[in-house]
């Protein structure tokens, strides 16, 4: 392979989407797209057809083999072949010198229905075109069949198959998980690789005036809704609205309370009366700006219109940028408890502006800090001591340091999620200092420390009880608090002892009578354990009284 | 006991169809290894004059769970954000977890709710479909579709989600009314009309059988239809494929139903004739045997689905051309090729649409 970055080679039969899907692809890669026909059609000086009538399927391919060299010396292109391109095997071994072949398949059904009555594919003159597309399709397989990866694309939209590409080119690391190509200065798009629903997120200073720009190549309707609350709105509306108008998009602006109280199924009735004033139709966007409870009850709305509709999140607080808008995590509460209803639901794309942060009150700016803290000592040693070490930029919020603590924090979360999506196992493990600290805030009735002071306080709680349980280093307790307290994070229970134990035992999470709890082993280790009983939890509730 | 398989990706599940399944419910549904508890959803009828709640129910208990039991009023009206929200609460203080499930036990309309409140409580949890009318059980209750209806809309709010298990019990057909029974049938007659000819041949057979609704029957009927749908929703994500196949008799059917008012004709009755038309408009074509055309009509005359006196074809016309779907009037047709067979085709010409419609009123 050349130096620079490979080419993506797309492969397969007429109609099976290879101009749509590479032409998309080149969007999100920032790669030229190049079709080939269409520069043989430019060499010859006139069209394919008619190379065909007047010189013959010879000429054609000795022609198209010409381009094909020329295409291999090059590189960072997406490129549409022909259909025949790569039955001959020169033409496979060079494009697979230059980059990564991919064939797009459909069945013979899919391809006569695109393809329809038109007579401009000279393959399929003379006879039943259907039979024809058979026949070529047999002829074909072994070809198609040497590429690198083949995706179905008859079952598929576009979207499917571009992500099916990139999350293949991600894992083999012919793309890199995280690029700054086609963004403004400063920012990184990290991807999340989830199959069908993968997604971009992007993170930089500034970005609220690029939304209309960032979300061009979704494949949105032009007209959507934009969630929102009113300090938000207030902040962030305007230039969010005229960078949507500048791309060509009409929003209706709905206004939600960021509160929790707000977090019901009564307001979803209310909100789903408003989208449909809207006409909305399925590929209609649903943007949501503003802190976690806004991205929640957006993003179950989102969810459950239509069936759903694509969701592009725009998160201002930092609990929000570096943990609820990453695993798609949606929904409301009852009057009988937490967020009892909702749904798995990933957005479409996830736009994080870390200037929103400077207008954060202090005391939430914190509270934000205690979830990507979390992260670091549950998966990332590394994370963990790049805090330590520049406490002072990151409480000043110096741009660099906010993106690149989000960009880590959501990537390391994005790592956990894509392994559990559904939070069955692993997942669990985000749950670090979150037993407790439900506990703690149902304790003081909502009314005292905010959710990332609360659970400050559990992980010191799941921190001692690991010492305890002679897993995990005095000294790695020591530098969790040390960095919380540096945050402006509570280290000891502000909350009565009692009180917080009995929330445990009410906790949502109990399942026939063991609590599960996330456990340090060591700064950037963690573990699930299973209690037997609160024995343990009183004791290190107690000891950090 | 007829047991279909349906294969989507990653997430399989099983349709029962068989005679008296609903007793078997707990030892069908203990393999599935759910949770203790399971909420039930059902409307009071069947709970109350027929007992089929209580029959869920006692099998329940039997195979170890605790059941905690919901019901919901009759009618598309139930179909609300309201009585989801009240179903999500009680349930919860049913002590449901994330390990239960919710069965739902009735109609299209239980089963739409029911599986919306499973798709959403404790961000989706197990549900099992327990249809009782024909409609369910070889329509709705297969494709995963889940939702309520908004004042502004139907269907406008909620998600896909598919079940762990559908348990069809053909006996309680037995106790549907007439009209209801019959207006099921529309859709069994398309399905075999779209794909199946030698399903078509043996409801022309049995059709005095499936009229009196022999259990044997009905389950052979049931079985093969509810194989016919599954086999559509396997190809889901295939656009612009086969899928379009299953709206045969649709358009025309719909645009019955607007102009009579919702609730006038069955949606069989308004089906069954919009087949006829459909199936006109595809002989005048030259696409369909005429033969062909006189079967089908005869089949749905048999099942008493061609009797409801219809709207003028005119007023017909009106409501088709102002139809969403009909891009720059041009009306997108199912036609068909005959029995077992469909093709797609756009209907240009308001002049052969007419003489289509008029055949609704032979």
């Amino acid at each position: 392979m050349k130096e620079g970055k490979p080419n993506i080679i797309l492969c397969g039969f007429m109609a099976t989407g290879k101009s749509s899907v590479g032409r998309r692809l080149a969007i999100v890669l920032g790669y030229d797209f190049l079709d080939l026909d269409t520069l043989i059609a430019a060499e010859a000086g006139m069209p394919i057809s008619q190379i065909f009538t007047s010189q013959g399927e010879g000429t054609f391919r000795a022609l198209e083999a010409r381009m094909v060299e020329r295409l291999a010396s090059r590189t960072g292109c997406v490129v549409a072949t022909g259909g025949g391109t790569i039955v001959n095997p020169r033409n496979l071994e060079a494009l697979k010198r230059s980059g990564v072949v991919v064939t797009l398949t459909a069945d013979p059904d899919t391809i006569s229905a695109r393809i329809g009555p038109t007579d401009d594919r000279p393959m399929l003159w003379g006879g039943d075109k259907r039979e024809r597309v058979r026949q070529l399709l047999e002829q074909r397989a072994d070809a198609y069949a040497k590429a690198d990866l083949i995706v179905d694309a008859s079952a598929h939209t576009i979207d499917h198959v571009v992500n099916h590409i990139l999350d293949f080119l991600t894992l083999h690391h012919v793309i890199a998980r995280r690029t700054t190509v086609n963004l403004p200065s400063m920012a990184e798009s990290l991807r999340i690789v989830l199959g069908p629903r993968s997604h971009e997120v992007i993170i930089g200073p500034g970005l609220l005036g690029e939304v209309g720009t960032l979300v061009k190549g979704l494949g949105l309707a032009q007209t959507g809704i934009l969630l929102t609350n009113p300090d938000d709105n207030k902040l962030f509306g305007e230039r969010l609205v005229r960078s949507l108008a500048d791309a060509g998009f009409t929003v209706k602006c709905v206004e939600l309370a960021e509160r929790e109280e707000a977090k019901k199924l009564e307001t979803l009735g209310w909100l789903y009366r408003q989208m449909a004033s809207q006409r909305l139709e399925r590929r209609s966007p649903v943007f949501a700006l503003g802190g976690v409870v806004t991205g929640e009850i957006a993003g179950f709305a989102a969810a459950t219109y239509l069936r759903g509709l694509p969701l592009i999140e725009i998160p201002t607080s930092l609990i929000a940028q570096v943990d609820t808008s990453i695993g798609g995590k949606v929904g409301v509460n009852l009057p009988e408890g937490k967020n009892l209803v909702g749904a798995f639901y990933q957005p479409r794309q996830v736009i994080t502006d870390v200037e929103t942060l400077a207008f954060l009150p202090a005391r939430e700016f914190h509270a934000g800090l205690a979830e990507v803290v979390k992260i670091a000592a549950i998966r990332d040693r590394e994370l963990f001591e790049y805090l330590e070490q520049n406490v002072e930029e990151v409480l000043s919020q110096d741009l660099r340091a906010l993106v690149r603590l989000v960009r880590r924090a959501c990537e390391i979360k994005a790592s956990i999620v894509e392994a559990d999506e559904w939070e069955t196992d692993v997942r669990s493990i985000l749950n670090f200092g979150h037993t407790v600290g439900h506990a703690v805030e149902a304790a003081a009735g909502y009314q005292g420390p905010n959710h990332g002071e609360a659970v400050a306080m559990g992980m010191v709680v799941a921190a001692s009880m690991a010492v305890r349980r002679r897993i995990c280093p005095v000294e790695a307790l020591d530098r969790l608090k040390r960095l919380l307290q540096a945050f402006g994070l509570p280290t000891s229970l502000l909350v009565d002892a009692a009180e917080v134990l009995r929330f445990v035992r009410y906790d949502k999470k109990i399942q026939d009578r063991q609590v599960r709890f996330v456990l340090l082993q060591g700064i950037g280790d963690s573990v699930v354990a299973s209690l037997d009983s609160l024995d343990e939890v009183e004791a290190a509730l107690k000891a950090c009284a | 006991m007829d047991a279909l398989r349906v294969n989507l990706k990653g997430r399989a599940y099983d349709i029962l169809v068989g005679a008296d399944l609903l007793r078997q419910a707990g030892k069908m549904i203990r393999r599935l290894e759910l949770g203790r508890r399971l909420g039930l959803v059902t409307h009071p009828a069947l709970a109350e004059t027929y007992g089929y709640a209580p029959a869920v129910v006692d099998s329940l208990r039997h195979a170890d769970h605790e059941v905690g039991l919901v019901t919901v009023p009759p009618g598309e009206e139930s179909k609300s954000l309201d009585q989801a929200t009240r179903l999500c609460r009680e349930l919860v203080r049913a002590r449901l977890d994330r390990g239960s499930a919710i069965l739902a036990l009735g109609g299209g309309v239980i089963g739409d709710l029911a599986g919306f409140v499973a798709a959403t409580l404790f961000r989706g949890i197990a549900f099992i479909n327990l249809p009782t009318t024909l409609l369910a059980q070889v329509d709705s209750s297969v494709g995963g579709k889940t939702g309520v209806n908004l004042p502004e809309g139907k269907n406008l709010v909620g998600a896909f989600h598919q079940p762990r298990l559908v348990l069809a019990d053909v006996l309680t057909l037995r106790t549907l009314p007439e009209r209801e029974f019959r207006s099921g049938l529309a859709e069994v007659v398309k399905h075999a009309m779209i794909v199946d000819a030698a399903f078509f041949d043996s409801l022309e057979r049995q059709a005095d059988r499936i009229l009196a609704r022999d259990p044997d029957a009905l389950q052979g009927m049931v079985a093969r239809s509810c194989a016919i749908k599954a086999r559509f929703v396997e190809d889901d994500e295939r656009e612009g494929g086969l899928r379009a196949a299953l709206n045969f008799g649709h358009t025309v059917g719909h645009a019955i139903e607007a102009a009579l008012g919702y609730g006038a004709v069955t949606h069989g009755e308004a089906v069954a004739h919009g087949m006829v038309v459909a199936a006109a408009l595809s002989v005048q074509r030259g696409l369909c045997p005429e033969a062909d055309a006189r079967r089908l009509r005869e089949l749905l005359g048999r099942f008493g689905l061609l009797d409801a006196p219809l709207p003028p074809p005119e007023s017909l016309e009106t409501y088709m051309v102002s139809d969403k779907k009909a891009r720059d009037g041009v009306l997108q047709f199912v036609l068909t090729r005959g029995v077992g067979s469909v093709t797609f085709a756009p209907v240009f010409d308001r002049e052969e649409l007419r003489k289509g419609l008029r055949e609704v009123r032979r």
